[in-house]
């Protein structure tokens, strides 16, 4: 067999093999097309698609168009007006500058150019078959360009067989224009496909144009970012916590206009909402950074989608903390109604920022309209959400009163009193004698709060005829043994009413995050307070568990546990945390471990804290089934207000539902009254 | 079935019987208790499984022998608020007729067929011991085991005994107990480890009269029982299975530091340095020197507490942490006017002695 000889390959071949690097499905050679329309100047664009691009891609722009003389060199590789120097590499202000693009698409495609500009008297085209230029020729057209390619990939047939359906190429191009579109407000896009209209987006404020990366029913549930320190400026919309969904599809990221992927900005966005959305899920946001084009290297990839940093950490910081900024600052509560294709209607626009605004508001001057009422009791009017100075709450104290029904086990023990029952007493019923179990008489009546008018002046709505002067003293005569600010059902949620309606609360959750905040605090304060044991804990341990021990054994002993290895298959704990008195020590480690080995522990060392308090607030906190006094009500209430993030707990899930007037009207068929 | 009670001995009975009931169980047979009349005697018994108490009333007249199941929160209830001196039970078929001057309770019973057997109290009793001696062994022990821990053998009390002492041991891993009292005879054989549940001692306890402390209470250890005979009642109760740790490595030999004060005044500071505590913060600092000792705690919400304490203080300063609550259950159950705290460093434990019969060690907190 003869030697195979070594051979210089030809132009063509060397275009056709550097086109699988930047053309890889149709969806690229729209994104090539249209940073170059982008970057001439064009104020509309319109692409159209036939068969998901594989037959046509047609792409018509307004911009300043090509000079015949250069319409030959378009095609040519490396050819570019977008670089004119070595330094211009460095101060990438243009979209496209590598000059691959067209001389790729056209050694896999068939491509005509028609373009003229604006001083030209005719439009010129041009062909190019896969490698293949013609000469310019006159044709018809107006000022721009207008670029088709034909039959992609028809000489590379193993890359066509990749390709997947129309409908998926269509659905990347789709998405691909909406990157597009989002970073240039002032173009207007339009997306045809199969001569059917799929995008039509008119030229916008940026706001308007970022929305429109959502579905309908996302955009009332939308907060403004929109911050700058010296050189970066971070601005653009995040979702709710409630927006969060499987998969990213609802992120985009744009540095200086260009669409990219980051793991670090990714990283920073998914810790600022930590503890709000459940893991695995993405948070919604589009986010724009502008930084000066000499702090970042968008040269790495042909696609241009990834990017290299000077100072990622500056970046990673601005997100997060500005990211995070706004979501404390913000009402979280997820609405109870799954609210669909409503209109973006002012006044629940009004609703929510006035919601917003009462939340905000010092507790010592409510602004609620009920106050303003003649029935407002501050106690009973303003019981649920506003911290009560009179009544201060009780200290964090869980183990002690919530441990009631646990010791009755052993009643005569711990408190020698022959009236300790064993019965378990149900507060929602006992504690309110003088009212219905369904009203009791801590909540106020449903107040209407578009007008501030409350229930109580209109009496025959609700009691048929009760005169408002009874209904004030029955509210008065019960205040005197502490009206609860919410009822308990079935020992595990807790309804109160708020400002625009009721909220329900998952008692578990809600004290699970109040005890992670307090506890987060606490630790910046130096370690958790442990107890010595008297006789170390051991417990059974794989090598690998143990050598994890030793791992996270300094941030153990911050929380205030001293666990070490014990012997070749042994761990043992010395310390442990004191306020998880009730918690075996031994039990509460080897979880951990155990979940460390199956790698459900990230081990950086903030995430590893928050794992671990986050383990102990779950444990320490009452559970769903435990029966709460009204004080204790009164006090997790009080305790949430002071909380950050209290809208869900640190595994994200939401800890209170909120069901507005509004909705029950709508349920309950009263809306149009 | 017929029987005439003296409804005050009946009560005492039926108050204590409500303890040795089931709380939760769906057998309803489980949530009565079961009367027995015959040879001039009623037999109340209740048992939930783990534990059973008998209780001998011999205030009756019976007029007619007989057994049934009533359940215990209705009989309970209603010869508690009965205002007669005497009740008449009458079983008809499958109900109760108790009647009283003026009223007359038709209650259903349970089949008597589905209460469970209860082990008898026959051999001879291996220990003997007065009601007050071994009251206050359970009262400056059962405090400190533990309420429901996985590791079972600390949810009970640990009773050896050889020659004529008796020893109970109680930990919950942070604190152990151990109280010592004399025997009214010595045991004929040496009681090694049994474990006796808490919910047991606690009965017990309940049932030593407080005006006949002098009484003697027999107690008999079986492979995995244990029975207490005390005046007109029988407690019988499963032992719990599981090893005791070895409480003696965990008494600190090597303490170079003792203070001694009087138990009322160290309790009252111990309480009163802790009024700021809270959850998270729970722990009391103590600076023991010669000039006696400054306990102060300090908690971020609510502010800080100091208190100083004179008393007398043997060896080198030191400063340590403890759950107050630990000192103060301990202090209490106390019976000396005097007590002392032995200590080596801040993270070894302290010892708490009052007299040769009680001891307490308890685990320092890192503050």
């Amino acid at each position: 067999m003869a030697l195979p000889r070594i051979l210089q390959l030809s132009a063509g071949l060397i275009n056709r093999i550097a086109a699988g690097e930047v053309i890889e499905r149709p969806a690229s050679v729209v994104k090539e097309l249209v940073e170059n329309a982008l970057d001439a100047g064009a104020s509309q664009i319109t692409v159209e698609i036939e068969d998901g691009g594989l037959s046509l891609i047609r792409i018509i722009d307004n911009g300043c168009g090509i000079e015949s003389s250069d319409l030959p060199l378009a095609f040519a590789s490396h050819a570019t007006s977008k670089l004119t120097s070595d330094d211009d590499l460095f101060r990438i202000a243009t979209m496209g500058f590598r000059g691959e693009a067209l001389a790729s698409i056209g050694a896999v495609a068939q491509a005509r150019i028609v373009s003229r500009t604006a001083t030209s008297q005719a439009a010129w085209e041009i062909y190019n078959r896969g490698g293949a230029i013609s000469d310019p020729q006159a044709a018809a057209g107006n000022t721009g360009t207008i670029i088709e390619v034909r039959n992609l990939f028809y000489n590379t047939p193993a890359r066509r067989k990749f390709l997947r359906g129309p409908g998926t190429e269509f659905s990347h191009i789709s998405e691909m224009v909406m990157r597009l579109a989002l970073s240039w407000p002032a173009v207007a896009f339009k997306l045809l496909h199969n001569q059917r209209t799929t995008l039509d987006l008119p030229a916008t404020t940026t706001e308007d144009r970022l929305l429109a990366a959502w579905p309908q029913d996302f955009r009332a549930l939308h907060l403004n970012v929109d911050t700058r320190d010296a050189e970066i400026h971070l601005r653009g919309i995040i979702g709710l916590p409630e927006l969060a969904r499987p998969t990213a599809k609802y992120q985009f990221l744009y540095l200086n206009g260009r669409s990219i992927r980051d793991k670090f900005i990714i990283h920073a966005l998914r810790e600022a909402y930590r503890g709000l959305t459940e893991p695995g899920r993405h948070p919604a946001a589009v986010l724009m950074i502008d930084i000066p084009p000499h702090d970042v290297d968008v040269n790495v990839h042909p696609t241009k989608t990834e990017v290299r940093f000077r100072d990622g950490g500056r970046i990673h910081g601005l997100v997060l903390s500005t990211v995070r900024e706004k979501l404390l600052g913000s009402d979280l509560t997820p609405h109870a109604v799954a609210r669909r294709d409503q209109p973006d209607d002012p006044q629940r626009q009004d609703m929510r920022s006035r919601l917003a605004d009462f939340f905000r508001q010092p507790p010592a001057t409510p602004a609620s309209p009920l106050v303003e009422t003649p029935q407002a009791d501050p106690n009973s009017a303003s019981a649920p959400f506003l911290i009560n100075p009179s009544i201060p709450p009780p200290a964090p104290t869980t183990a002690a009163p919530f441990n009631q029904n646990h010791e009755t086990r052993y009643p005569s023990l711990l408190t020698r009193q022959p009236g300790a029952d064993t019965f378990v007493h149900a507060p929602a019923i006992t504690a309110a004698p003088s009212s219905s179990p369904l009203t009791p008489p801590g909540i106020s009546p449903l107040s209407d709060s578009t007008t501030g008018q409350s229930v109580a002046e209109k009496p025959q709505s609700f009691d048929g005829g009760q005169q408002p002067a009874s209904r004030m003293q029955n509210i008065a005569a019960t205040d005197a043994n502490v009206a609860p600010p919410a009822i308990q059902l079935h020992n595990s949620y807790l309804v109160a009413q708020a400002d625009d309606g009721l909220v329900i609360i998952d008692q578990h959750a809600l004290h699970e995050r109040i005890m992670y905040e307090e506890l987060l605090a606490r630790i910046s304060r130096g370690p958790l307070e442990s107890q010595r044991l008297l006789i170390p804990q051991t417990f059974p341990a794989s090598q690998r568990q143990l050598d994890l021990l030793e791992q996270i054994q300094p941030l153990l002993l911050k929380l205030g546990i001293e666990a070490e290895r014990f012997g070749p298959s042994t761990g043992a704990v010395q310390a442990f945390p004191t306020f998880l008195q009730r918690l075996e020590p031994a039990t509460f480690v080897q979880e951990l471990l155990e979940r460390g080995e199956q790698e459900l522990l990230d081990l950086h060392e903030e995430e590893l804290l928050h794992e671990v308090l986050d383990m102990m607030a779950c444990k320490a906190a009452i559970k769903a089934g435990d029966p709460l006094s009204p004080t204790e009500i009164e006090a997790l209430l009080a305790r949430r207000e002071l909380v950050e993030r209290s809208s869900n707990c640190p595994h994200g899930r939401p800890t209170t539902l909120r069901l507005s007037l509004r909705d029950l009207e709508k349920q309950f068929k009263r809306t149009g009254f | 079935m017929k029987v005439i009670c003296n409804r005050g001995a009946l009560l005492n009975a039926l108050a204590v019987m409500g303890n040795a009931v089931s709380t939760r169980t769906p057998k309803p047979a489980l949530l009565c208790v079961k009367l027995s009349a015959q040879n001039d005697q009623l037999t109340v018994t209740a048992t939930d499984l783990e534990l059973a108490l008998e209780i001998f009333d011999n205030q009756v007249e019976i007029n007619q022998p007989g057994e049934c199941l009533l359940p215990v929160d209705k009989f309970y209830s209603i010869v508690r608020e009965s205002i007669d001196d005497t009740i008449s039970i009458e079983i008809e078929n499958t109900t109760a007729h108790i009647k009283g001057r003026d009223s007359h309770f038709k209650v259903f019973t349970q089949p008597v067929d589905e209460f469970p057997p209860i082990p008898e109290f026959t051999d001879k009793a291996d220990l003997q011991i007065q009601g007050g001696v071994l009251k206050r062994l359970i009262n400056q022990t059962l405090f400190a085991a533990a309420k429901e821990s996985s590791r079972y053998a600390f949810n009970g009390v640990l009773v050896s005994a050889a020659g004529k002492k008796v020893t109970l041991v109680s930990t919950d891993g942070r604190r152990l107990a151990l109280a010592k009292g004399d025997l009214v005879t010595a045991s004929d054989k040496k009681v090694g480890s049994a474990i006796i549940p808490c919910k047991a001692l606690q009965l017990v306890d309940k049932l030593i009269d407080n005006d006949q402390l002098e009484e003697v209470v027999s107690i008999q250890i079986r492979e995995n029982r244990v029975n207490f005979k005390v005046g007109n009642a029988t407690l019988t109760s499963s032992l719990i299975e599981g090893q005791f740790p070895p409480y003696e490595d965990v008494i600190p030999k090597d303490a170079d530091k003792k203070m001694s004060a009087n138990t009322a005044e160290f309790l009252s500071a111990i309480k009163r340095a802790a009024l700021l505590s809270t959850e998270e913060s729970k722990g009391v600092r103590m600076q023991f020197s010669k000039n006696g000792l400054i306990l102060t705690s300090r908690s971020p919400e609510a502010g800080e507490a100091t208190i100083n304490f004179p008393c007398k203080f043997e060896g080198d300063d030191v400063e340590i942490g403890f759950n107050p609550a630990f000192l103060v259950d301990t202090l209490k159950v106390v019976n000396s006017d005097e007590i002392s705290l032995e200590l080596s460093a801040a993270n070894r434990p302290g010892l708490v002695k009052s007299g040769s019969d009680f001891l307490y060690v308890i685990m320092p907190v890192n503050l």
